[in-house]
């Protein structure tokens, strides 16, 4: 596929075809037109130097979807380590008197942001599919809360009531999950 | 750390150190809600060309120095929205400059540049084929 060698034809036929969408859909990241824009034109630039990796039963939706998400991820990650707010990915830094921030992070120099993400992913799998889409709302701001009250047919009311019960649903299934870890490595 | 479960606090902390994974369909579903007309923006006055370029091999270098200080000069213009250079990781002669200008006066007054001019000099004689100009946003003039 043309797409999938990086020819700046068929980046720019996806462009003229689905550009309009693509910004549409990164401004409900990142607010602002002119920033959705910028997301997106970056989006086509870093095709153009590595060509996106897409199988051939993907459908567009689908690949576009997650494309223009992680580079609008990507986006405010960068715009919060220029502002000076702790990248995501170190929240439980020493604080300047060697303290830190808070036990979740125990032993932080052990325990790697890839530990960490395989237990939130083996966590995860043992959720609800419907569990699984409030927190991809609440924490991954996939959906809007009212998309996500839509698709589950419910209220908002419920929708917060809900949220909190996967929420601490998922905080017990990490705490298995840790001892679990931790009891395969000392077979 | 003792076996009791996270405090809704600590999930937080966890999930903003590693990111929440989401799977592609609920991306999906959230496309096809955030992407009907009604929420699509007008066309405005934009101008966004993406410009394909291939380099002969033996002037691989001088056009790589011609084609940055090109991208320079043009960055400087009122009313250039941010013209950027990109190189393919899998052919290194193949160049691609994405252009956003503000309106059709700012392309005509970067088209009308000395830096323009030279440039077309230079892509005549250190280019292996003519460029290939797409507009992906507004119309060719």
């Amino acid at each position: 596929m043309a797409l999938g060698r990086g020819e700046a034809e068929a980046i720019a036929a996806l462009y003229q075809r689905h550009g309009p969408r693509m910004i549409a859909f990164a401004r409900r990241y990142v607010r602002q037109q002119g920033t959705a824009e910028d997301v997106v034109v970056g989006l086509l630039g870093k095709w153009l130097e590595r060509p996106p990796q897409m199988s051939d039963t993907q459908r567009m939706s689908a690949f576009l979807a997650t494309s223009v998400y992680h580079a609008a991820i990507d986006w405010i990650r960068r715009e919060r380590a220029e502002q000076g707010q702790p990248p995501r990915d170190e929240p439980a830094a020493a604080s300047p008197d060697g303290r830190r921030g808070g036990p979740i992070a125990e032993p932080p120099a052990v325990e790697s942001r890839e530990t960490l993400r395989f237990r939130l992913d083996a966590a995860l799998e043992r959720m609800s599919s419907s569990d699984r889409l409030l927190l991809e709302a609440h924490y991954g701001h996939a959906l809007t809360p009212e998309d996500c009250m839509a698709e589950l047919q419910i209220s908002r009311a419920a929708f917060h009531q809900r949220l909190h019960r996967a929420r601490t649903r998922l905080a017990q299934l990490l705490s298995s999950e840790e001892q679990l870890v931790k009891g395969e490595g000392t077979l | 750390m003792s076996s009791r479960a996270l405090s809704l606090p600590e999930l937080d902390r966890l999930i903003d150190a590693t990111g929440m994974p989401v799977r592609a369909d609920t991306l999906e579903e959230a496309w096809t809600e955030g992407t009907t007309p009604d929420r699509m923006s007008p066309p405005g006055g934009q101008f966004l060309l993406l410009v394909s370029m291939h380099a002969k091999p033996e002037f691989a270098a001088q056009f790589e120095h011609e084609v940055l200080d090109f991208v320079a000069l043009t960055n400087r213009l009122t009313g250039v929205e941010g013209t950027t250079i990109h190189r393919s990781d899998n052919d290194p002669l193949a160049w691609c400059l994405l252009e956003r200008f503000r309106d059709q006066q700012a392309l005509s007054r970067h088209m009308a540049g000395e830096h323009f001019r030279h440039f077309q000099f230079v892509q005549r004689t250190l280019l292996a084929a003519p460029v290939e100009v797409f507009f992906l946003a507004g119309t060719r003039p």
